[in-house]
């Protein structure tokens, strides 16, 4: 699944783009696995065991490009499949241990209750990644107005 | 590692406002994360005189050396201001707590 953003702005540059990118993922619980500046990209995994555990891991790649005052991120999302299948799983182990005594009924009520667990984990995602996106948009916003306030003044370093 | 937590009397850092809208992450320089009480993405104690904060910690090359980047939800709640002084510390983790509670369970 795949998401852009993109932003016309003289004052943004890669690096300040990904750092915001980056605090964003940490903040959403993502570990970084990758963060390399001279090809702008970032992958992060939301892979701690309680986050695995309870199916709620995910994996995104982000890939910034800048051409002349644009800059554009591809986001692409990952760790759909696997996260639902043990959403479904859990949910249909534990409604089974509920309605074991009505037998073909009972196991057609937790392929349903299984089902609405992957649903409950597509909503959590689609939150996740709405909230994620609003939040980048705004920061890029904020971080332009605020560079334009201190242009000139303002080092490389610590530019955030 | 207990001894050595206990020890540590915690960093003190600059304070810099960031223009990141939200609360609860703290940014500074690569070289706080190569000592080995801070990692990235874990959580850390930010102390003054008076209040702490607990925030998560994200490190990078572009912060300045010495400096640290709240946000200002954080600095208000901290009581400081930009250019202000505050203690990063580190948090013990929930299973070294609970192990020093209930330490005497393993005697």
């Amino acid at each position: 699944m795949k998401d852009l953003i993109r932003k016309k702005s003289k004052y943004l540059d890669i690096p300040t783009v990904l750092e915001v990118v980056k605090e964003r993922l940490v903040e959403h619980r993502f570990n970084i696995d990758n963060y390399d500046i001279p090809t702008g990209s970032i992958d992060g995994r939301r892979n701690t065991l309680d986050k695995v555990v309870l199916g709620l891991y995910r994996r995104v790649s982000v890939r910034a490009e800048a051409r002349k005052d644009d800059i554009t991120l591809d986001i692409e999302w990952g760790g759909l499949i696997s996260s639902c299948s043990v959403s479904a799983f859990q949910f249909f182990i534990v409604s089974m241990a509920i309605f074991r005594s009505l037998e073909l009924q009972g196991i057609i009520i937790a392929a349903m209750i299984g089902v609405l667990g992957v649903f409950l984990n597509l909503v959590m995602f689609f939150a996740m990644r709405t909230r994620f996106i609003a939040r980048i948009r705004r920061d890029l916003h904020d971080l332009e107005v605020a560079m334009k306030e201190d242009q000139g003044r303002r080092t490389v370093l610590g530019r955030l | 590692m207990e001894k050595e937590e206990e020890k540590f009397p915690g960093i003190e850092l600059k304070v810099k406002k960031s223009p990141i809208s939200g609360s609860g992450i703290a940014r500074v320089h690569i070289s706080i994360i190569e000592l080995p009480e801070f990692s990235e993405g874990k959580v850390i104690s930010v102390e003054t005189d008076r209040e702490k904060r607990i925030l998560r910690l994200v490190a990078d090359k572009m912060m300045e050396k010495g400096r640290i980047s709240l946000r200002v939800k954080d600095m208000e709640k901290l009581g400081v201001r930009e250019g202000e002084r505050v203690v990063l510390k580190p948090v013990k983790s929930v299973g070294k707590r609970i192990g020093e509670k209930f330490g005497f369970l393993g005697k």
